[in-house]
């Protein structure tokens, strides 16, 4: 959107050189067009004059802890940040997505991996703009936010008022993830971690009325410690 | 026994004190003399004076046995007296006329003082006896006690107190000293103590020149305890304190020969307990360093394996990829991205492990659902290559309840066994993953394979850190099962193999239920408009 050509520009915050090698060429013959930061210094600065469509920010920076790079880059940018850090670093995962960040890839991670989350955070960032969608579709199935129903082919499904707003609270950020922390804020007007637990209880119930075999979902997916994500995507 | 007085009382006092002591100590001997006399007067002695002088013979003698030198002295004196006066003549006077008269009083004081010598020697001979009889026992059971400790606590605190029970009226210590010679905290005989009240600059001072210092000593004698050092055949391991149990005591102590034959002992008992500690850490360096050895060797295999297919396919396509036919171009590349990844499991396994062992990685328990864990670890499986879903074969019922678990690390748990149950099961047979609540006692999960199983002698031994069955084929470091142990271990279950019947493996395990699962909040109310959402 920034660039005059229409290919989405891709801000990747990374201070391995190599990295962004693979980063840069594999991206770019995709058609996107790559600028790199290796510090948060730099990271902000770009954020602020290249206007990305798309941020890669991985958490181990230099100079800045990459968690409080993501409020800065929010400052200036409602962009999608897509977070991109170790695996034993999962508790700095669900910060960074409380504090901002639309998704997050665990290293080490393949290219293709990444260009469909690329590809799920432009289409989420594009439908922000035709602001509130009131139908989501997933599936044979079609979410109506505002008339609160729930149609599988023509056939209502029956939710009660906790599935509803839970499933709701996933549909208005297809394809991301939104964290636990956040689905009990929204479903429950409280954000204890002590209530975990009923996230799970209630996922459970939807999984049983929305997915054939619980155990392989193809709409609710589970991502083991950070929260869950509403597949509209195949 | 390890006291003197001090003679802070007037040295006069003392003197009268004992002079009245030795006369009422002597006052039978002096009865028994003027009873001879009386009797030998009565009896006509005077004719008889041979019989006279060995009855005062007699009696001196009889009292140098019983009552010590100064009465057989003063019986003695007393003796010759009324022997002179009573029956020498001229009658009642002191005066000596015959030389054998004045022969028969000195053989009075010769008894006297030879019969009380001789009897004082074998006194002396008695008590020092008893004396060295205690000792020995005192020493004895120290050394029985001392060898009876088993650590360093319960060997000082015994030692202590049988250096308390010999020396009751002395309060003693350990100053352990560290290994950069400064003192790291004391014990008393009732255990560990802090270093406090110890004039520690003595201590060190007695511990340097290896001899005792403080009270009671000629090194520095104005210190408030008396400091020994326990020497052993490395030099000095520690410091002996003793002191008064009576606050602001007169009486200096010091250390008696015995209390330092009881400091050698503990010396030599403490060196012994630290060489034992030492050769204690010597082994588990040594388990450290061999454990290191295997996995040094066991990772150079199976990291080799995977290098040196990356290596070499992606060289092809560096220096010919141009002359590569597309196929070949993209088996390289797929060697290339599943070795990669193999080698990326490798290490987090590793990684995991060690973190496991060091307690740096924590479980972090919550209400999970092990169906969403099993629908993650099916999705990672799908994932890969050659993993396909359907070669996995879930049951996991409905109404599973949550568990208090950490949800990251059972995946991985169950990712390990589905792993190596891929590896080894046959195709054609599709490996099954089951899950059951045993009432409200436990989960049990089982993950069963239609391979070609392993031997029992290795069912027992396949968690074990770098077992490797003879069976095992390809790469594959014994490290998965492990860390599965370690992680159902650290939830407080349990895991255990055993053979699927018709053939092939089958590893279960537990997962405990805890406390009370969240249910749901609310009735099901199954409303297709729901009114109360919004606002």
């Amino acid at each position: 959107m920034g660039d005059l050509t229409g290919e989405a520009c891709i801000l990747a915050v990374e201070d391995d050189r190599k990295i962004l090698r693979v980063f840069a060429t594999s991206l770019e013959a995709e058609g996107y067009r790559v600028v790199d930061a290796n510090t948060g210094q730099r990271a902000i600065e770009e954020v602020r004059t290249r206007n990305p469509d798309i941020i890669l920010l991985d958490l181990g920076l230099p100079d800045i802890d990459g968690l409080a790079l993501v409020p800065a880059i929010r400052a200036h940018s409602t962009a999608p940040i897509i977070v991109v850090s170790a695996r034993e670093k999962d508790a700095d995962k669900v910060k960074a997505l409380d504090a901002g960040a639309n998704d997050y890839l665990t290293k080490p991670f393949s290219v293709p991996e990444l260009l469909a989350r690329i590809r799920v955070a432009i289409r989420g960032h594009a439908q922000v703009g035709n602001a509130l969608r009131t139908i989501v579709a997933f599936g044979n199935y079609r979410l109506d936010l505002e008339g609160r129903t729930l149609l599988r082919g023509d056939e209502h499904v029956r939710l009660s008022a906790t599935e509803f707003k839970l499933l709701a609270t996933l549909a208005r950020h297809p394809d991301e993830v939104v964290t636990t922390h956040a689905l009990l804020r929204e479903t429950w007007g409280s954000a204890h971690y002590s209530k975990s637990g009923y996230v799970r209880v209630y996922m459970h119930s939807l999984r049983q009325k929305l997915e054939s075999d619980p155990t392989r979902p193809r709409y609710l997916i589970n991502e083991a410690g950070l929260g869950y994500r509403l597949r509209t995507s195949e | 026994m390890s006291t003197t007085i001090n003679k802070s009382k007037t040295v006069r006092d003392g003197q009268l004190w004992r002079l009245s002591q030795a006369f009422r100590h002597a006052l039978p001997g002096i009865a028994a003399v003027a009873a001879v006399t009386v009797l030998g007067l009565w009896l006509g002695g005077r004719a008889d004076l041979t019989n006279v002088s060995i009855a005062f013979l007699f009696v001196i003698a009889v009292v140098s046995m019983w009552l010590g030198y100064q009465a057989a002295i003063l019986a003695a004196i007393a003796s010759a007296l009324c022997f002179d006066y009573f029956f020498l003549p001229p009658y009642g006077s002191l005066r000596i006329t015959r030389s054998r008269d004045l022969l028969t009083d000195l053989a009075m004081f010769a008894v006297a003082v030879l019969v009380s010598t001789l009897q004082e020697r074998l006194r002396r001979q008695a008590r020092e006896a008893r004396l060295s009889e205690r000792r020995t026992e005192s020493l004895y059971s120290l050394v029985r006690e001392l060898a009876d400790s088993s650590s360093m606590d319960s060997l000082n605190i015994a030692g202590l107190r049988q250096i308390e029970s010999a020396a009751p009226e002395i309060l003693a210590r350990v100053l352990i000293r560290d290994g950069a010679d400064r003192f790291k905290h004391a014990f008393s005989s009732g255990g560990r103590v802090a270093l406090e009240g110890e004039n520690l600059d003595v201590a060190n001072w007695a511990a340097i020149h290896l001899e005792p210092a403080g009270q009671g000593t000629r090194n520095l004698p104005v210190a408030s305890a008396c400091y020994v050092p326990l020497v052993a055949t490395r030099g000095c391991v520690g410091v002996l304190a003793l002191r008064s149990r009576v606050s602001d005591s007169t009486v200096a102590v010091r250390p008696s020969s015995l209390i330092q034959s009881m400091a050698q002992q503990m010396a030599m008992a403490i060196e012994r307990s630290l060489l034992s500690e030492e050769k204690h850490a010597a082994e588990i360096e040594a388990e450290t360093e061999r454990i290191r050895n295997a996995v040094l060797s066991s990772i150079s295999h199976d990291l080799r394996t995977p290098l040196t297919v990356i290596t070499s396919a992606s060289s092809t396509l560096v220096e010919n990829g141009d002359r590569l036919q597309p196929a070949a171009r993209a088996e390289m590349a797929r060697l290339i991205h599943d070795e990669a990844r193999r080698l990326s499991e490798l290490l987090k396994s590793l990684l995991d492990l060690t973190r496991l062992q060091s307690g740096a990685l924590g479980v972090n328990r919550d209400w999970e659902s092990l169906e969403e864990v099993v629908a993650s670890v099916l999705r990672r499986a799908d994932e890969r290559t050659g993993l396909g879903a359907l070669q996995l074969r879930t049951h996991v019922p409905s109404d599973l309840p949550l568990l208090q678990i950490d949800a990251i690390l059972i995946e991985q748990v169950l990712m390990n066994l589905i792993d190596n149950a891929l590896t080894y099961s046959r195709t054609d047979f599709p490996t099954e993953i089951n899950i059951a609540a045993r009432g409200d006692r436990d989960v049990l999960v089982s993950v069963i394979d239609r391979g070609r199983g392993l031997p029992s002698d290795d069912l027992r031994h396949i968690f074990d850190k770098f077992y490797r069955s003879d069976n095992t084929v390809g790469a594959g470091l014994g490290l998965g099962l492990t860390l599965a142990r370690g992680i159902v271990e650290a939830h407080g279950g349990r895991i255990w193999a055993t053979h699927t019947p018709g053939g092939g493996l089958t590893v279960q395990f537990t997962l405990p239920i805890t406390g009370v699962a969240p249910g749901l909040l609310e009735p099901e109310l199954s409303e297709e408009g729901i009114q109360s959402w919004g606002t």
